[in-house]
C-alpha cells in the first residue's frame, strides 16, 4: 500500500530525473512567450516539462494577483514611499538618473570652463614671459651672394626660425610687403601687412618651424607705392630636415 | 523629478505607488517571499514602473505594473532554482556534517526496505505508462496544485484537467489498487 512518504519519494525521483535530463529552468522570456502561445510546439512541450520539473517556478507562474489593493497600513506605505524617494536621492533610482544627466552636463561644462581658463592663463603667461629668439638667419637677396650663388640653407632645430630680411636696393617706397612662398608648388605660405621701413632697412620675421616643412622657399620683398607694387628682392632659402638622432 | 517631488508626472506616479503598493507586496508575500524581501521586490517593481511611465498608454497602470511584478517574481524564483542546481555538492562523510546531523531513525529491516523499493518502483512505472497529458496533470496534482493552477500551467481548460485527472486516477487504482 503506497503511503504519503512513498508518493513524495516518487515525486522527488521524477523531479531529479527530469532536471538531469532537461537542464536549467526556462528563462522568464521563454515562460512569457509560452504563455502568449508564441513558442513552437517543440519548445512549448519543453517549457511544459520544465515547469513540471521545477514546481516552485510553476507555482510562481500560475500565482494569481490579490484581488484588491488592501492589506498594508497607511504608515507602512508612507514609510516605503519615503524610502523609495530616499533611494532616488542616494543616486540609485530613476529620478536620480534624470538628475545625474544634469549633473553630468554641469560637470562637462565645468571641465570645459576649467580647461579653457587654464589654456588662456597659460597663453597669457607665455606672452608675458621673456624668451630667447632663435639664431637669426640673415638673408641676402638672390644675385647678391657672390659667385657661389647657393640658396641659403637652414635646419630648424627649435620651435621657430628667425629670418632677417635685409632690403638691399631702392629704399624709397612708402611701405614694403613680404611674402613667403614654397618654391616647388608656388604656394603662398605667408604674406605680411604693409611694413614701414626700419632704420636698419631690414625686417625680422619669426616663422614657426612647423610652417616650414623641408623644401625650398622664397621670401619676396615688394615695395609699395600707392596702389603700385614692385618686386624689390627675392631670397631663396633651403629648409632641411634635422638629422635623426 | 521625484527627488524634488515636482511635476504632474511625479504626482501621478506617487498616486499609483500609494494605490497599488500593498497589492504588489501581498503578491510577493503569497508566493513564499519573506516580509523584508517582499518590500525589496515591491520597490524594484515600482522603480521599473517609473522608468517606463511613458509606456503606459491608458489610465489604468495595473496591467503594466502586474506584468513587471510577475517578471520580477519569476526571475527571482528562477534564480533560486538555478542556484540550487549549481550548488556545490558536499562529501557525505564530511565530519562536520556527521557531528551536526541528528541521529538517524532506526532502519527498517531488509524485507521492509525491499517492499518499499518495489512499491515506489511500481508507482513510477505506472506513472510512466500514463498518457503524457494525464501524467503531467498527475505530477502537478501530487505537488499540491489546484485544478485552476494546473490549467494555467499546462495551458488547457479546467474541464480538460478534471478529465485527465479522473482518467489518471482510475488507471492508478486499477494498476496499483489505490490512488495517490
Amino acid at each position: 500500500m503506497m503511503n504519503r512518504s512513498d508518493w513524495n519519494a516518487v515525486r522527488d525521483t521524477l523531479i531529479a530525473d527530469d532536471r538531469a535530463k532537461l537542464g536549467d529552468p526556462p528563462t522568464v522570456d521563454e515562460l512569457l512567450a509560452y504563455e502568449r502561445g508564441e513558442l513552437s510546439q517543440e519548445d512549448a512541450d519543453r517549457v511544459q516539462q520544465l515547469l513540471i520539473a521545477y514546481p516552485e517556478l510553476a507555482r510562481a507562474y500560475a500565482a494569481p494577483f490579490p484581488a484588491d489593493d488592501t492589506g498594508l497600513p497607511a504608515d507602512v506605505i508612507d514609510r516605503q514611499w519615503n524610502a523609495f524617494r530616499a533611494g532616488n536621492r542616494a543616486g540609485s533610482g530613476p529620478g536620480a538618473r534624470v538628475l545625474q544627466f544634469w549633473r553630468a552636463a554641469a560637470a562637462i561644462a565645468a571641465t570645459v570652463a576649467i580647461v579653457f581658463g587654464a589654456t588662456l592663463w597659460q597663453t597669457r603667461r607665455e606672452l608675458l614671459r621673456p624668451r630667447i629668439l632663435p639664431e637669426a638667419a640673415v638673408l641676402t637677396p638672390d644675385g647678391r651672394r657672390g659667385l657661389a650663388e647657393q640658396p641659403f640653407a637652414i635646419t630648424p632645430t627649435g620651435d621657430s626660425v628667425l629670418f632677417v630680411v635685409s632690403i638691399i636696393g631702392p629704399t624709397d617706397y612708402e611701405t614694403y610687403r613680404l611674402e613667403l612662398i614654397r618654391d616647388d608648388s608656388h604656394k603662398l605660405v605667408w604674406s605680411s601687412e604693409p611694413l614701414r621701413d626700419t632704420s636698419s632697412h631690414s625686417f625680422n620675421v619669426e616663422v614657426p618651424s612647423r610652417a616650414l616643412p623641408a623644401g625650398t622657399y622664397q621670401v619676396i620683398a615688394y615695395g609699395l607705392r600707392g596702389s603700385a607694387r614692385e618686386e624689390v628682392a627675392t631670397y631663396t632659402v633651403d629648409v632641411r630636415r634635422p638629422a635623426a638622432r | 523629478m521625484i527627488v524634488d517631488g515636482g511635476g504632474p508626472h511625479d504626482e501621478r506616479f506617487e498616486a499609483i505607488y500609494r494605490k497599488h503598493y500593498a497589492r504588489v507586496w501581498r503578491y510577493f508575500r503569497t508566493n513564499s517571499i519573506s516580509d523584508d524581501e517582499a518590500h525589496d521586490l515591491s520597490q524594484d517593481t515600482f522603480k521599473r514602473l517609473y522608468e517606463r511611465m511613458d509606456q503606459i498608454r491608458n489610465d489604468d497602470p495595473w496591467p503594466f505594473l502586474s506584468k513587471i511584478a510577475r517578471t520580477i517574481l519569476l526571475n527571482r524564483v528562477r534564480a533560486r532554482q538555478t542556484q540550487k542546481r549549481n550548488a556545490p555538492m558536499v562529501e557525505i562523510d564530511d565530519p562536520e556534517l556527521l557531528f551536526a546531523e541528528p541521529a538517524a531513525p532506526a532502519e527498517p529491516d531488509y524485507a521492509d526496505r525491499e517492499a518499499e523499493k518495489a512499491r515506489r518502483s511500481r508507482a513510477r512505472a505506472v506513472m510512466a505508462s500514463l498518457p503524457r497529458g494525464q501524467r503531467q496533470c498527475l505530477r502537478l496534482r501530487i505537488e499540491g496544485f489546484q485544478y485552476d493552477e494546473i490549467a494555467t500551467i499546462l495551458g488547457i481548460s479546467l474541464d480538460a484537467v478534471k478529465s485527465r485527472l479522473r482518467d489518471a486516477t482510475r488507471s492508478l487504482r486499477e494498476q496499483l489498487g489505490e490512488k495517490p
